[in-house]
């Protein structure tokens, strides 16, 4: 008794073609929509992890840029006054203002 | 069962390449089994039929994920029964909510082809979870002992015993229920 297969057919969704066909088209559908989805969605984040490490790259190097700029401008400010104070007391033994001494040895200008 | 021209690997792959072609198969193949299990997990044909569109619809959406295309009615099986078994819990709170009847309460007789629907469904109940997969994969969907053994990862001698089991008790209580209508 039990080698025979039970009569499912009261719960077989293919018992009405029509119905059944319109299930598989509708399932498809929206299988393909999703996946069409999802590929625009990865394509996307494809591009833009590259736009974002260019844009990355292009900002450290601006920030680098900038920094070194400002560094050299600030280390290059002393010597070349301390150069310039120096050379005018040796040629003309003009001596230099204790404000402009203390601003060669690194304090801020009041 | 639809005929099958390519190997399921063949089909995988073109699938990942996004044939349309290749989905269409991949669904007239498969949306029946993922019906049945839904079904084994639900026993709400409608719900199931439900499921089963929502879980193939899934399991298409991340194709690429799968490692072994070998393994897909596998994998897909799985994604079927977390669809199916977070739509059952989803269904539970929302009949609480309702506090709805499980079946809508009618006196009125029904017609044979219904009747037996009902009865089928409610014979179902006595089974386990993996009995129903076991003998509608088998008696509805037409999937042999070695395709359900490699899909539920059990051996083929327990497919076979679970659908025997299923069988039985299937049949004593249809008859039963049979008998039941006969003496009223």
């Amino acid at each position: 008794m039990s080698d025979l297969k039970i009569d499912f057919s009261g719960i077989d969704p293919q018992r009405d073609p029509e119905r059944w066909n319109r299930q598989v088209e509708d399932t498809l559908g929206r299988a393909l929509a999703r996946r069409r989805g999802r590929a625009l969605a990865l394509a996307l984040v494809e591009w833009a992890r590259p736009a974002l490490l260019v844009a990355a790259s292009v900002a450290l190097v601006t920030w680098c840029g900038a920094t070194v700029r400002e560094s050299t401008k600030r280390e290059g400010h002393a010597p070349d006054a301390a150069a310039w104070v120096l050379t005018r007391w040796a040629v003309s033994g003009e001596e230099p203002s204790v404000a402009s001494m203390l601003e060669i040895l690194g304090a801020e200008p009041q | 069962m639809v005929p099958v021209d390519d190997t399921i690997e063949e089909l995988i792959a073109r699938a990942r390449r996004g044939e349309p072609r290749a989905f269409e198969t991949i669904v007239r193949q498969h949306l029946r089994a993922a019906y049945a299990v839904a079904l084994a997990v639900l026993r709400r044909p409608t719900d199931a039929e439900d499921v089963a569109q929502e879980a193939l619809i899934v399991a298409l959406e991340r194709i690429d994920t799968l490692r072994d295309a070998r393994q897909f009615r596998g994998w897909l099986l799985q994604i079927v029964r977390n669809q199916a078994l977070n739509w059952r819990g989803r269904r539970e709170k929302r009949d609480v909510a309702r506090e709805a009847p499980e079946e809508p309460v009618n006196d009125a007789p029904l017609p044979d082809a219904l009747a037996f629907r009902f009865r089928l469904l409610e014979a179902m109940a006595v089974l386990g979870s993996t009995e129903r997969e076991i003998v509608l994969l088998h008696d509805l969907e037409g999937w042999t002992h070695v395709e359900i053994a490699q899909a539920l990862g059990i051996s083929v001698v327990m497919s076979r015993q679970h659908l025997f089991q299923a069988r039985r008790k299937l049949r004593t209580r249809l008859d039963s229920g049979a008998e039941d209508v006969d003496h009223e």
